[in-house]
């Protein structure tokens, strides 16, 4: 086994890790029986931690709002294997599917900005129009994947389809953007004015968002702005060449 | 209280049943039956398991309106995905609260604005009284255990537990709290959940 991911078991089943740490986890889980073993193990371990917490009465309205949503909402239907589906996947694609799919409950104002969810999805499952355009996106044939690290920290990983005229862009680790500030996620083509495909949330340090159209564009950035962004860029965090 | 006599039975940790009742069926029992679209089974799930999926989550997200949404999405995920439930991979109850305790980081990290979330931080190192209304016997002696199987731990290693489960923290966060090396920290937690694990009993070998 892989001794340095796998003194990320404690941080794994606390939860204490980004996305991307959790997916390279769990592909090291997949090939780890042991590892699975010691997992399954401290998750229950971990589970008991919420022992020492308050057992809360529980309003009625609650009772009632969970079971009339969970009568209108459809069960997922599970396949044989339950695992999710590697026929198509090169291996990034394992590693980016896997980390989108910790992802799907749309976020707010932008239609095409994801925030992250506890649950693991994979695109089947996929049931907004948004989980549809990222599984899109990263099941195109020509989808190409690049990464970069971040300045001062962070890093940023864009998977594009020229086909489909969309990329998904995957942020994790960025510092904290400071009071009243937010990262803001732009395209770059050429000489002219960047274009601004998003603002993460405030107060969010990783995102997995779709962006587009991406056709032409050669440059993806990050940078730091004021809460409502900015018209064009003015702190780059980082770049990443689309070609 | 005179139900102090009894011992815990093994498989209720999760509870909320008029004590005159039979015997409630455990969430592993419950969950197949919720798996195959039982509404019933569902309801008396949720009654078992919503106290302390709140309890959980009010712990990590502190606002009050936010942990009851919490509690409605993670057990309307409950109903939704009981089919990908694997018995063999651990307790219904931990794969529950393992979903309530990732949907609440999330909502943490997602969410909070930079101050708030340093006052939640301080409020959830105060201590946290419990409810006698909602405990009972079982719960309080399994908080018990946990409590000493806690303070089994070195001082490090409980503070980089607690402060990343009941705060919400990512391992890097702990360490900047604790200013200790990255490493270090993530050694910390897994050495200080092994203890843990040993000193509550729990083995999987024959489960996994």
């Amino acid at each position: 086994m892989n001794a340095d991911v796998h003194t990320l078991a404690g941080a794994y089943v606390l939860d204490a890790v980004d996305d991307l740490e959790r997916t390279a986890f769990e592909r090291h889980l997949a090939e780890c029986e042991s590892c699975r073993v010691e997992v399954a193990e401290l998750g229950e371990t971990v589970a008991r931690l919420a022992d020492d917490t308050v057992v809360e009465a529980t309003p009625p309205g609650l009772r009632e709002r969970t079971l009339a949503q969970a009568a209108r909402t459809p069960q997922l239907r599970v396949s044989a294997a339950g695992a999710s589906d590697t026929r198509r996947t090169g291996r990034w694609r394992q590693l980016t599917v896997a980390a989108a799919a910790v992802v799907l409950v749309a976020g707010g104002a932008s239609a095409v900005t994801w925030s992250v969810s506890n649950d693991r999805i994979s695109n089947e499952q996929a049931s907004s129009d948004q989980a549809r355009q990222l599984a899109a996106v990263l099941d195109a044939p020509d989808a190409r994947v690049f990464e970069r690290p971040l300045q001062p920290g962070g890093a940023a990983t864009v998977v594009v389809s020229r086909d489909r005229d969309r990329g998904v862009v995957l942020l994790r680790d960025l510092p904290d953007a400071g009071p009243g500030r937010i990262y803001q996620l732009w395209l770059i083509r050429g000489a002219e004015p960047a274009r601004s495909v998003g603002r993460l949330p405030e107060g969010a340090r990783a995102t997995t968002t779709v962006i587009g159209p991406v056709a032409r564009a050669g440059t993806f950035g990050v940078s730091n702005e004021p809460v409502g962004g900015s018209v064009a860029p003015t702190r780059i965090l980082g770049t990443v060449e689309l070609s | 209280m005179s139900r102090m006599s009894g011992e815990p039975e093994q498989g209720r940790r999760l509870r909320a049943v008029p004590p005159d009742t039979a015997t409630p069926p455990t969430a592993d029992e419950l969950l197949p039956r919720v798996a195959r679209g039982d509404e019933a089974a569902f309801a008396t799930l949720y009654d078992a398991v919503a106290g302390r999926v709140l309890g959980l989550a009010r712990r990590v997200v502190r606002d009050p309106a936010q942990a009851e949404e919490v509690t409605q999405e993670v057990m309307v995920e409950v109903w939704r995905t009981a089919g990908r439930f694997d018995a063999a991979r651990g307790s219904a109850s931990a794969w529950i609260l393992t979903m309530a305790h990732r949907r609440a980081v999330d909502r943490v990290r997602s969410e909070q604005a930079h101050t708030k979330r340093a006052s939640r931080v301080a409020a959830s190192e105060a201590h946290v009284p419990y409810d006698e209304v909602v405990e009972d016997v079982t719960a309080r002696l399994e908080r018990e255990q946990v409590r000493r199987c806690l303070g089994r731990l070195t001082p490090v290693q409980r503070e980089a537990v607690t402060l990343a489960y009941y705060g919400g923290h990512t391992y890097r966060e702990v360490a900047e709290k604790l200013q200790t090396p990255l490493p270090t920290v993530k050694t910390r937690m897994r050495d200080g959940l092994i203890r843990m694990r040993d000193c509550l009993g729990i083995e999987m070998e024959g489960r996994a």
